[in-house]
């Protein structure tokens, strides 16, 4: 493929590719289980699109290859800048929260969760203070529970 | 244009209650778009689940006000902040944003809005008159073709959309391989279910776009909380008649690429106002500033190209249900869980839809200037709403907005999942759109294949012979191999040799 030689390698995105080629791979074998080789089943495309993301992941590295040889940033460096552009602490600890949020939703109920949840956001993320987050927070669900309940009509959580 | 066609195109007008849910659309629309952070596409997507109990044209003049206000608001957060709200607006930023530092964003706001309208009409009109021809036209179309056009379009959003071919393609791939999972319609029986009978309905392609549109852009948002919004004058706004018809030829020429983009399977308001914009830069000889430092031929080639991609868009979406962006793919969702099978025999069977959504379109279009011309003032300050409110409203909405879909909170895991999984897609150089498309068309292909290879009784040989024997298909064959080889090494050296052959 000719452009994509252009642009630097980020950091990670080589490891990136390889864990995508590896789960199209296992996609291919489980494609590849529906119904065999055959040119007309329930498994033909599937196979086939699975067979594509192969085929395009392995160009993609080769790219990438290319792109590393250039001179990137290798192993705990590497590793390093991931964190810090990827994973970035505001990233971690927000999918944490985010991911906790809709656990709790079915211990707890809809909209305590989603108060304690948006209050804590608007202050970790500094959207506001305290105080304000709380108020924020309450009008916030409630403008969602009076637009959704009454005026979509549709079952919250 | 039939008596009953005239009466279902001005019924959005009529009804009131129609009426004021186009108009109640467009400006949420607007707003929306306007805020950064906030998609048209994760407005549609998260609404679609709220409008699934609601009669089909209500639903339709809610989100038709939603996709037309969203598109022009994207635009109003790249002129203010340089933050396009919208893939469309991105190419709107170059000029727009200059402008706003140059202390004229309310003229910039101005002139687009106008422009934007005439754009808008522009597409709409092309629709009008081209999609019941194409629709006849499509009649003729086999499976074999639809598989070709489906093609097209994956191929197309995954070549265009991103910085890298083959990640395009992966991306549709597994997009077409996600569409896959559950029970095949055809023979029953479970594909990538694990044993589950949960897998067996498949994943549902909402759940999908709100994660991939809506969790996945509120993580990547996270990188760009403590930026600080600058403050703009926003007093001078109407621009004069002469600006206007200074303007209204590049925007007429501007509009019409817009359209043909937006109706070409796969490619939407992105790709048409960045090649508008490109036109503009090549023709204009003498711009009002340079390009780049606040030219307002450089707002105004995006601007009505990206409105005008809306009209365009719908033709595919209407005439071949092959959606024309990642909007229209989410508008086909729509249709079918209103029971409506968009393609060439929902134009026969149905027109009075079509109609209907034209005129919702214009009015929609209508409301869109009216609000734009008004709400110049308000723009300025919402564009200004924090992101640490806004992003947990946003995560609130899409758990609401997902489980709406079956009331299930095991849509709400695989929502956070598609979420997470879109952050790492984006940030590591992958598009999500292509994903989305291939879920809605992975089985419109398949089923097109497998119709095409019946047709021949099981023989490969045959379908091959096929794909080059039929005038259409063979264009559409040839289309789809020059997609192909002009992303790989072997187009540069033909064209070497091209370049050779005519010099000698």
């Amino acid at each position: 493929m000719s452009h994509e030689q252009a642009g630097t390698l980020r950091a990670g995105e080589y490891y990136f590719d390889l864990i995508m080629l590896l789960v199209s791979l296992v996609v291919l074998f489980l494609a590849y289980q529906i119904s065999g080789f055959q040119l007309c089943a329930a498994g033909t495309f599937p196979l086939a699109s699975s067979a594509v993301m192969v085929l395009s992941m392995l160009l993609s590295l080769r790219s990438s290859r290319i792109k590393r040889r250039a001179g990137t940033a290798r192993g705990s460096e590497e590793l390093k800048l991931v964190m810090e552009s990827v994973f970035t602490r505001d990233v971690l600890v927000y999918a944490c929260l985010a991911v906790l949020y809709i656990l709790a939703i079915d211990l707890l109920h809809f909209l305590p969760t989603s108060f304690v949840f948006i209050a804590l956001s608007i202050i970790y993320l500094k959207g506001s203070t305290p105080i304000k987050a709380i108020v924020i927070s309450a009008g916030t669900l409630f403008s969602i529970y009076m637009i959704f309940q009454y005026f979509f009509q549709v079952l919250l959580p | 244009m039939s008596g009953s066609a005239v009466s279902y195109f001005f019924m959005a007008w009529t009804d009131l209650s129609l009426l004021l849910l186009t108009a109640g659309g467009t400006f949420a629309g607007i707003y929306i778009g306007a805020i950064p952070g906030l998609s048209v596409t994760m407005a549609v997507s998260i609404l679609i689940s709220f409008t699934f109990s609601w009669d089909i044209n209500a639903a339709l003049a809610l989100m038709v006000g939603v996709f037309c206000g969203g598109v022009y608001g994207g635009s109003r957060s790249a002129i203010l902040l340089n933050i396009p709200g919208a893939p469309a607006s991105i190419a709107t930023s170059f000029d727009g944003f200059p402008l706003a530092q140059r202390g004229e964003a309310g003229q910039a706001i101005g002139v687009s809005t106008l422009i934007s309208g005439i754009g808008g009409y522009i597409g709409i009109v092309v629709l009008a008159v081209a999609a019941p021809t194409v629709a006849e036209f499509a009649l003729k179309f086999a499976p074999r073709d639809y598989l070709l056009l489906a093609l097209m379009g994956l191929l197309l959003v995954g070549s265009l959309s991103g910085e890298s071919m083959a990640k395009g393609v992966f991306a549709g791939a597994l997009g077409v391989t996600l569409g896959m999972v559950g029970m095949d319609p055809m023979t029953a029986e479970g594909r990538f279910t694990f044993g589950s009978v949960a897998l067996l309905g498949g994943i549902h392609f909402v759940t999908a776009m709100i994660g991939l549109f809506g969790v996945s852009e509120a993580f990547f948002q996270l990188h760009s909380i403590h930026l600080k919004p600058i403050k703009q004058d926003v007093s001078k706004i109407i621009p004069s008649w002469q600006v206007i018809l200074k303007y209204l030829p590049l925007s007429i020429r501007t509009s019409i690429i817009g359209v043909i983009i937006g109706a070409l399977p796969g490619t939407g308001g992105d790709i048409a106002s960045l090649m508008a914009y490109d036109h503009a830069k090549r023709t204009v000889k003498n711009p009002s500033r340079p390009f780049g430092e606040g030219a307002y031929e450089g707002l105004i080639a995006p601007e009505s190209a990206n409105n005008a991609a809306i009209g365009g868009a719908y033709i595919p979406m209407l005439t071949l249900g092959i959606p024309g962006d990642a909007v229209t793919a989410v508008f086909i969702g729509a249709l079918y869980i209103h029971g409506l099978r968009p393609g060439p025999m929902m134009m026969i069977d149905t027109p009075h839809m079509f109609w209907f959504m034209v005129g919702n379109l214009v009015l929609a279009n209508t409301f869109m200037v009216i609000f734009g011309m008004t709400g110049i003032k308000i723009f300025a300050k919402i564009v200004e709403i924090k992101k640490g409110i806004l992003i947990p409203s946003i995560i609130v909405l899409s758990v609401v907005g997902t489980y709406a879909i079956n009331n299930n909170m095991t849509d709400v895991y695989w929502m956070m999942g598609f979420g997470i999984f879109g952050y790492l897609m984006k940030m590591f150089g992958y598009q999500v759109a292509p994903v989305i498309l291939g879920i809605i068309l992975g089985p419109l292909m398949d089923q097109s294949y497998r119709r095409a290879i019946m047709s021949t009784e099981n023989s490969f040989g045959l379908f091959l012979l096929d794909l080059i024997k039929n005038p259409l298909t063979c264009v559409l064959t040839v289309a789809v191999l020059f997609m192909i080889v002009s992303n790989t090494r072997l187009w540069p050296m033909f064209l070497g040799l091209f370049k050779m052959k005519k010099s000698a």
